[in-house]
């Protein structure tokens, strides 16, 4: 039960968040949106881990993590300058798809008719909606 | 069509990279694997800015936004990085992806009075059933 919650609270959180990039995007570079936010996420996050109990382990490999989360927004806000947001945004946000497939595939996750459904309905959710919006 | 390009590979490592978390988390605690993150992710970032020499230069008001986006999406990621620990991966990605497209759209539609087309409807209708079929 507790994992619900804390997925609910993640979708609440940045979906609150994407409302004030969408007004932040208006007047300012991505980029520079993003490095504001990271000033401020990389302390706070260091705070979670610790209170979260963890051990801080560094291993510079995680680092390329960050490289690929920067890449992938970046080439994602190109794709924004280059095309739009009604193009760009449904295919962004495809990476549901992506991610399901290679659980299924590579950690071997159960999938059933609900499961096959449920990701049926949320692309056609991301191309009603996004192709609207 | 190279926008096309850009969101596909886009995609295609936002994708790998969530997926890359599952695994990872059964080594480290997904809470470190963020900072982690954010701070590759800081690097990167720094040093895109400096060789594109944008300007950092923003408003008190931009600032104060800005530093609320980094604490939401920072928290949100968070509490999603310890769900994606606890359930399969091929559940938490799409309830999470869904779940904030409806937030956003109800979010419009009952704070910003957008208006709600039939093709936002059926979007919405779809949402929902995407995650009572992923939750039930």
């Amino acid at each position: 039960m507790i994992e619900w919650v804390y997925l609910l609270l993640a979708v609440s959180f940045m979906g609150f968040n994407s409302f004030i990039v969408k007004k932040l995007v208006k007047t300012l570079k991505p980029n520079v949106v993003m490095f504001y936010q990271f000033m401020l996420a990389m302390p706070l996050v260091l705070f979670y881990t610790f209170i979260s109990g963890s051990e801080f382990i560094f291993n510079p490999l995680l680092l390329l993590i960050g490289l690929a989360y920067f890449v992938s927004l970046t080439l994602f806000y190109v794709a924004l300058s280059k095309g739009n947001l009604i193009r760009a945004g449904p295919i962004w946000t495809l990476n549901l798809l992506v991610t399901a497939l290679l659980g299924f595939v590579f950690l071997l996750e159960p999938v059933d008719l609900k499961i096959i459904l449920g990701i049926l309905f949320g692309v056609l959710s991301v191309y009603f909606l996004r192709g609207d919006n | 069509m190279d926008w096309f390009f850009y969101a596909f590979i886009a995609m295609i490592l936002q994708g790998v990279l969530v997926f890359a978390i599952k695994p990872l988390s059964r080594i480290f605690n997904p809470v470190l694997l963020l900072f982690m993150q954010y701070l590759g992710g800081l690097i990167s970032v720094s040093v895109y800015i400096l060789a594109r020499k944008f300007k950092l230069k923003i408003t008190k008001r931009e600032l104060m936004l800005a530093l609320l986006s980094g604490f939401l999406v920072s928290t949100g990621l968070t509490f999603y990085y310890i769900a994606i620990k606890l359930l399969p991966i091929s559940i938490a990605s799409p309830v999470q992806s869904v779940g904030i497209m409806l937030m956003q759209v109800l979010f419009g539609f009952t704070f910003l009075k957008e208006k709600l087309t039939k093709k936002a409807f059926i979007g919405l209708t779809c949402s929902i059933l995407c995650i009572i079929f992923l939750t039930i």
